[in-house]
């Protein structure tokens, strides 16, 4: 056996217990998939499969390949280049995230909404999250504010920034994410 | 025969309704009935495996969607090579096998987001006063679900058959394929990882 702190196993245990599979898994099984037979289920599968792609290549002919939301529109990262370069590309937006943060900052990735993306990250131990935003034409660079208790609001190069911090006092630290001072 | 799924002492079962026998998941009958395209037998064994299947699907990929995919993969793996088992190996094993390499293949099939985000906007938003409470509830879980979800392949899978499924190192070691020294390896190094990641849980 490995050694391992007392703390770590019951976390790990609670963290990534088993849960009950949804409702609706059977049925996804079932659609594709008639109930097996005494023919070769493995050709079955494969002429399945060959139907499926071909009507897929049929469809892409007459309109865009869908996209998966969950697959497009989030991007796990922890790197602030690639991060600003993958909120560029799939947003337009630019966010001038500081190249190499102080260590106090982590980030843990962004989420592109359409009309806006989040990025988070952790500021100190806590969550953080920075919302940006295409601001109204003609708005002018509006200073940061504080608009509620924990969250800030400003506007600047025609995006409008939300941060918004567990609470009011982390908000300072979570400046760090663009600012070094 | 109707098959029916059931719990005994903690452990997943199929039932034969028409005969009230209770079988334990690994039984002969069950697995030769589904190699015989006995589709109740099929669901019979959906029902022992399903919430095993998709909650390593959802440890390892992090991500519900994904979870789905890999779920619904391999219990379609099952069906289609059901008559590739044989019955001198452990079916429980053999099953992992079929989630694990369904886990490898969605990995390779593309980087996927992890539901990171979900709920973060609503927690870091809500009332001042809840705030606090709510972090405390959600977070340490969430953020073990993360860290988890970021380690190396290799290394993430040995966490998930540990501690979600609770295998021993020799079970695990049989899964991938490799030896149990190997897989002591494996989750030394996540261990430290995890260690240094979630320091702040201490």
């Amino acid at each position: 056996m490995v050694p391992i702190n007392d703390w770590l196993e019951p976390e790990l245990r609670r963290g990534l217990r088993e849960v009950a599979a949804p409702p609706d898994l059977w049925n996804r099984i079932q659609a594709p998939q008639a109930a097996p037979s005494k023919r070769s289920n493995r050709a079955m599968v494969w002429a399945m499969a060959a139907t499926v792609i071909l009507a897929a290549v049929g469809l892409s002919l007459v309109r865009p390949p869908a996209r998966d939301a969950s697959r497009q529109m989030a991007f796990h990262c922890e790197n602030p280049a690639e991060l600003r370069a993958w909120v560029r590309a799939n947003t337009g937006l630019d966010v001038p995230l500081q190249t190499a943060p102080q260590a106090s900052i982590q980030l843990i990735g962004a989420r592109n909404l359409g009309a806006s993306v989040e990025i988070a990250y952790r500021a100190g131990n806590r969550d953080a999250v920075l919302s940006v935003s295409r601001a109204d034409a003609g708005s002018a660079n509006l200073a940061h504010g504080q608009v509620s208790g924990n969250e800030s609001s400003w506007v600047a190069d025609g995006q409008r920034f939300t941060l918004a911090a567990s609470n009011a006092a982390d908000l300072q630290l979570a400046c760090k994410l663009c600012h070094l001072d | 025969m109707l098959w029916k799924s059931g719990k005994n002492s903690g452990r997943s079962t199929v039932q034969a309704s028409d005969s009230g026998m209770v079988l334990d998941a690994n039984d002969r009958d069950v697995i030769e009935a589904c190699q015989r395209g006995d589709a109740d037998a099929f669901r019979a064994l959906f029902e022992a495996y399903k919430d095993r299947v998709y909650s390593i699907a959802l440890r390892y990929s992090g991500n519900p969607a994904a979870a789905m995919d890999i779920a619904q993969d391999t219990f379609l793996k099952l069906l289609s090579r059901i008559g590739d088992y044989r019955s001198e190996a452990s079916f429980d094993s053999w099953l992992y096998r079929l989630v694990v390499n369904s886990c490898i293949d969605d990995q390779r099939r593309g980087r996927r987001m992890t539901p990171f985000l979900d709920g973060l906007l609503d927690v870091v938003r809500a009332p001042a006063e809840s705030v606090l409470n709510k972090l405390m509830r959600t977070e340490t879980d969430q953020r073990v679900q993360n860290v988890v979800a970021r380690l190396a392949p290799e290394h993430r899978i040995v966490i998930v058959l540990r501690y979600t499924e609770g295998l021993s190192y020799d079970e695990i070691a049989k899964i991938l394929g490799c030896s149990p020294g190997t897989v002591a390896s494996r989750l030394n190094r996540a261990h430290k990882i995890l260690e240094r990641r979630l320091s702040w849980c201490r």
